[in-house]
């Protein structure tokens, strides 16, 4: 479908191309003088070619809305006359720097581009009254038309200045690509910036537990890890606390089978608790706030709500260490930390498939995704045990999705402000309850201790990757879009939670850019100063690479797992495509956003284009964290 | 809910983040009350020094080549963008007149001062004051007493050798407080990655400076390695290392992107004047032979003094007996040795030596006085008793002799220093010049003067610099004519003058003295070049 539309428009535009400039020369040829005739062949060769895309090319959106195409037409009319106005008024500006022919060519493509994206998402798009989901208002401002098309607009200017200024350009994006790559560092490098950062004491030494507690654990299908988690979780070294499983009995009933009768066996540790029947949506905050309505219900007493996921194995010791931290620093959040643990490029760590030749298909498959796996690995290792401290100390903090805890006097707020403790709207809920704490004044403690982290493992395919990128990215923009951040005390702190909302674009975008920036320094003979100054990204960048190299070795100390020569080729060698695969999510997240896609959660589980194979889905809510 | 949770603190209110400005305003007050008394003692030294520095320095010492040339270079990239009035050739690496300008560029320094050398020694200053700041904290983070610091910052700041080496524009008077911070941050208490990071970067920035600064790296090495801490190792290294090479690095990148990294016809390259610094220049000989320049230039250094050069020497070995000294008392060794290797030893090389000579010094004194710090507890040091009270007499002894020694030795020769009244013999030429010489004549001149013809009276054509006129194939390709010559007599004077200044020298057979500024080898004739001489082509 998509194909043909973008052949269709390609064969039309030049089809019409074609026919314009034979009208162009026959009405010269008559003797009509040459603006004239330029502007009378413009003005018909939009009406035709209005006609045959409204026909043709997007019949897809136009089926059944002839009654509306007088719309459609005045925002073709307004979007090709501003480009085309744009092009001519662009070209003698641009011919002398670049050359004719480039400056032509250059011209016509950009053009035909955003032709293609006005037409496609503006001038012949309807929307769907939005009557399903109301959406925050920001939201729906950024997604409106105009908007959109003021966007594009101001994009393409700058594409078009960017062209024109070369140089200027290329000191403006590497001065803030540096500024991205030296805070990326910071961030990387905050736990061990002063010695003290990284002292093995620093969290203290626990004494007895007096907090009472409750953990949470939604669960969804996972008769394979229930009964193993509920029995890990009912264990733990803590006098005073609740295991709270939350099953949608009625869709789930072999996972409700295996949670009643870990509660038959710890009456007083594991409670059941039921996910809604009211609603077709299924996602983590729905069934959150309806636990904590149970919580109320059958009055138990408690002080603080841990979050877990269906496969989450606890430290036995985290919650004394849990309880202590909340009674010392007086946070309202205590974060701990969770770590991916399978970067390794080893065919023996993935499961034998079925098959022909399995042997050799997981050899291939455990050699291809080792990059990846690695750098999200070591991403992990990087956010706890760096970037949310830093981001704790600046007190502008998106939260991790599990092994996080909260006070109850924080919930309480949180429900005196929304009416519920977790925004059942949001993507990415752990984010949003984060910068809310923030705003409300509550600090953040983050507790990273090696052998007391919870560990999981990487989304099987690089798609599961991808798609759950999308999925966070979207939910920052989308907590971005609320505005929540707006009411943060100091400005510094909106600054530093546009650019913690932000990062993961920044700094996708800015690494991805960097090799271009130098290219086209190079290319341009630009002066060696900028040269110079578009190299220094770079170079940062292959710093944070032997930054990564060596924090894989570490790694493997730390947790006793063998670190081979391939995995550190895969980490040097991954950087760069990792990133690009980063800026991929990004752009696919920002896309889906303007054009009002938020329904993510809702299509994941009902299953029909996301239903990865396996656990996927659970682990890929689960480390919802993504600082 | 249990009593405990009732006691908590508040939560929102330690949570609220305090304002920028307030931590700032926070931060400064503890940190200058905990410095409050070196800074008392820091700024009468500056007021101190700068004054001996700043009092006389426009009239001695006399000018010298190369000033001029690094002033002409960073006139060249404020006003013209380039690293080099005439094609750069990677003599040095350029950031030194890099600084010069930007200093420039801030404050409009060409313009503030009657000639270009007057700007050049206001920079000076400034490098000398802020070296001597730096050794004064670095001798407080090697684990030095206040007395021990002021003595070394005033051993360094008062020095006559030191004071007419540091007043001259050199490259190397700039390389100091770079290499003097780069082991300030190294011994930095934190021990945080900001701190090596702006170590390796200030070393890096030294050798940009001056590329000489490099023979230090190993003992910059050590002092690194030696302040780590177990529990940020890996990452220090390997953020602080990178951070230095890659700032090195952007010299011969810059080179790389002009296409003047590998030698080749038709242009200078890195590399190529690198192999002729290093291979193809007339070695200077040992200082261990008596007969060779090295020597001899000592012989000159001691004739302004002798007593921090050689005390500094007697220094070492004592400094070598504490293990937080060992890496400076190796920056002086280095420095000591590569005038004993014999190759080519630049004259203002003693630059490199004063400063860590005074800080071994004082650091000797401190060892011997049982320094707790320096000296770590055991056979070496005594904590009381007979033994102790000989230390410490011993040291007051010493601290008396070198108080005596210098004062004696030191006041005599910096007075002259500080009260000469005589102009400059180039500077009155340059004045003389705008006076009686029309714009448009082409004139040879000293390099110390010619950023003032150009800048200041606006020579047109410009004029030529001495050493560029047999050297610059550029220069020598587009010579029409030459109408005077204006340079001190000792470039007539060296025995080589004839290979090394053929034109000149060939110029002055067809010219007549028309005015005569100064005496001796320092004496300025003005030529005026016979209409009918034409340089050879």
């Amino acid at each position: 479908m998509r194909k043909r539309e973008v052949s269709l428009f390609l064969l039309i535009g030049g089809g019409v191309a074609v026919l314009g400039h034979a009208l162009l020369a026959m009405l010269i040829g008559a003797g009509v003088g040459a603006d004239l005739a330029n502007a009378i062949q413009i003005v018909l060769t939009l009406q035709l070619s209005f006609l045959a895309h409204d026909f043709l090319t997007w019949r897809r959106h136009t089926f059944d809305r002839a009654a509306r195409r007088y719309g459609r037409w005045w925002r073709f009319q307004t979007a090709r006359g501003a480009s085309a106005v744009l092009s001519l008024v662009g070209f003698p500006f641009l011919a002398p720097v670049v050359g004719i022919a480039p400056a032509y060519w250059g011209l016509l493509i950009t053009g035909t581009v955003a032709n293609f994206c006005t037409d496609r998402f503006w001038s012949f798009t309807h929307h769907k009254s939005r009557t399903s989901m109301p959406t925050p208002p920001v939201a729906s401002r950024l997604a409106r038309p105009a908007t959109r098309a003021a966007l594009v607009g101001a994009v393409l200017a700058m594409l078009a200045l960017a062209v024109v200024f070369v140089d200027a350009f290329l000191v403006v994006v590497s001065l803030f690509m540096l500024l991205v790559a030296v805070t990326t560092l910071a961030f990387q490098l905050y736990k061990w910036w002063r010695p003290e950062n990284n002292d093995p004491g620093r969290y203290g030494d626990p004494d007895a537990p007096q907090l009472p507690g409750v953990i949470l654990v939604p669960m969804r299908h996972e008769e394979a890890v229930a009964g193993h988690t509920l029995e890990r979780l009912a264990n733990l070294d803590h006098p005073d606390y609740w295991v709270m499983p939350i099953i949608d009995h009625p869709d789930d009933p072999g996972t409700a089978a295996i949670a009643h009768a870990k509660a038959a066996e710890y009456p007083d540790r594991v409670l059941v608790a039921a996910y809604p029947e009211d609603t077709d949506v299924h996602n983590k905050p729905i069934g959150l706030n309806a636990a904590v309505r149970l919580l109320e219900e059958t009055g138990i007493d408690y002080e603080w709500i841990g979050i877990a996921d269906a496969e989450d194995l606890f430290h036995a010791g985290l919650l004394r260490m849990v309880d202590y931290r909340f009674r010392h620093t007086g946070a309202g959040i205590v974060q701990c930390g969770v770590q991916l643990m399978n970067f390794s490029a080893h065919p023996a760590q993935l499961p034998l498939p079925a098959g022909r030749l399995p042997r050799l298909r997981r050899w291939l498959r455990a050699n291809a995704s080792g990059w990846w796996r690695a750098a999200n690995v070591l991403e992990y290792y990087k956010w706890f045990q760096s970037r949310l401290k830093l981001q704790a100390a600046a007190k502008v903090m998106p939260l991790g999705g599990n092994t996080v805890f909260f006070r109850r006097r924080f919930l309480d707020a949180l429900h005196m402000r929304y009416g519920a403790s977790w925004d059942e709207d949001c993507l990415t809920e752990d984010c949003k309850i984060g910068i809310v704490a923030s705003v409300l004044g509550y600090s953040v403690d983050v507790v990273y201790i090696d052998e007391m982290v919870t560990r999981e493992e990487t989304p099987d395919t690089l798609g599961g990757l991808v798609r759950q990128r999308v999925r966070w990215m979207q939910g920052f923009i989308q907590v971005f879009t609320q505005g929540e951040w707006l009411e943060l005390p100091r400005p510094w702190q909106k600054v530093l939670a546009v650019y913690v909302l932000g990062f993961q674009f920044f700094q996708a975008f800015a690494i991805v850019f960097a090799p271009f920036a130098l290219a086209l320094a190079v290319g341009h003979k630009s002066p060696v100063a900028v040269a110079l100054l578009a190299t220094i990204p770079l170079g940062l960048g292959l710093l944070t690479t032997a930054l990564d190299l060596q924090m894989l070795h570490q790694f493997g100390r730390t947790f006793e797992q063998k670190v081979r020569l391939r995995d550190y080729l895969g980490v040097a060698l991954g950087a760069y495509p990792y990133q690009v695969m980063l800026s991929v999510a990004g752009l696919w997240a920002l896309l889906r956003h303007l054009r009002g896609r938020n329904n993510w959660v809702k299509t994941t589980h009902s299953g029909a284009h996301l239903t990865a194979p396996g656990h996927v889905d659970a682990r890929v809510l689960a480390p919802s964290e993504a600082a | 809910m249990t009593d405990a949770t009732l006691d908590l603190p508040d939560i929102t209110e330690n949570a609220r983040a305090p304002s920028l400005r307030r931590q700032i305003r926070r931060g400064a007050q503890t940190w200058i009350a905990r410095h409050l008394i070196s800074l008392v003692i820091l700024l009468a030294l500056l007021a101190l020094v700068g004054a001996v520095h700043g009092i006389g320095m426009s009239t001695f010492p006399g000018y010298v080549d190369d000033p001029g040339t690094y002033l002409s270079q960073a006139w060249s990239l404020q006003y013209e963008h380039r690293l080099s009035p005439y094609s750069y050739f990677y003599d040095h690496a350029p950031a030194g007149w890099i600084q010069i300008a930007a200093w420039s560029g801030l404050t409009n320094g060409f313009d503030r001062y009657d000639s270009a050398i007057a700007f050049g020694n206001e920079c000076m200053l400034i490098a000398k004051l802020v070296s001597m700041a730096l050794l004064f904290v670095l001798g407080r983070r090697l684990g030095f007493g206040r007395i021990a610091a002021t003595g070394a910052a005033l051993l360094f700041g008062l020095c006559p050798l030191e004071l007419v080496y540091g007043r001259w524009t050199f490259l190397d008077n700039l390389v100091t407080p770079w290499l003097l911070l780069a082991f300030v941050l190294t011994y930095s208490p934190r021990r945080s990655i900001g701190a090596a990071v702006g170590a390796a970067m200030a070393f890096g920035m030294a050798a940009l400076t001056k590329e000489t600064a490099l023979v230090l790296l190993p003992a910059f090495g050590w002092a690194v390695l030696q302040n780590l801490d177990r529990r940020n190792r890996p990452q220090v290294l390997v953020t602080s290392v990178f951070a230095g090479a890659f700032l090195m690095g952007l010299y011969p990148l810059f080179a790389l992107l002009k296409g003047e990294l590998l030698p080749g016809p038709g242009h200078n390259s890195l590399i190529g004047t690198a192999i002729w610094q290093l291979a193809g220049r007339a070695a200077s000989g040992s200082v261990l032979d008596p007969d060779s320049a090295t020597a001899d230039q000592l012989h000159g250094w001691l004739q302004y003094d002798r007593w921090l050069l050689l005390l500094g020497l007697a220094a070492i070995p004592v400094a070598l007996l504490v293990r937080r000294l060992r890496p400076v008392a190796l920056v002086l060794i280095i420095q000591w040795l590569v005038m004993v290797r014999g190759g080519y030893v630049p004259f203002m090389h003693v630059i490199n030596l004063l400063p860590w000579s005074a800080l071994l010094v004082a650091g000797a004194v401190s060892t011997i006085a049982g320094n707790p710090t320096l000296v770590p507890p055991g056979w070496l040091r005594a904590a009381s008793g007979a033994a102790h009270r000989a230390r410490v007499g011993v040291a007051v002894l010493l601290t008396l002799g070198l108080v005596t020694v210098t004062t004696v030795s030191w006041a005599p020769r910096l007075r002259p220093m500080m009260t000469v009244t005589q102009e400059q013999p180039l500077h009155s030429a340059t004045t003389w010049l705008a006076d009686n010489v029309p714009r448009n004549k082409v004139i040879v001149v000293h390099d110390s003067i010619w950023t003032d013809l150009v800048h200041r009276y606006g020579f047109n054509p410009r004029p030529i610099m001495i050493y560029k006129l047999d050297s610059d194939p550029a220069v020598r390709d587009n010579l029409g004519r030459v109408d005077y010559l204006v340079v001190p007599d000792w470039y007539y004077r060296t025995g080589d003058a004839a290979q090394k200044y053929p034109t000149l020298v060939e110029a002055r057979k067809h010219a007549v003295a028309v005015a005569t500024f100064g005496a001796g080898t320092d004496r300025v004739q003005i030529y005026r070049v016979s209409d009918h001489w034409k340089p050879p082509t």
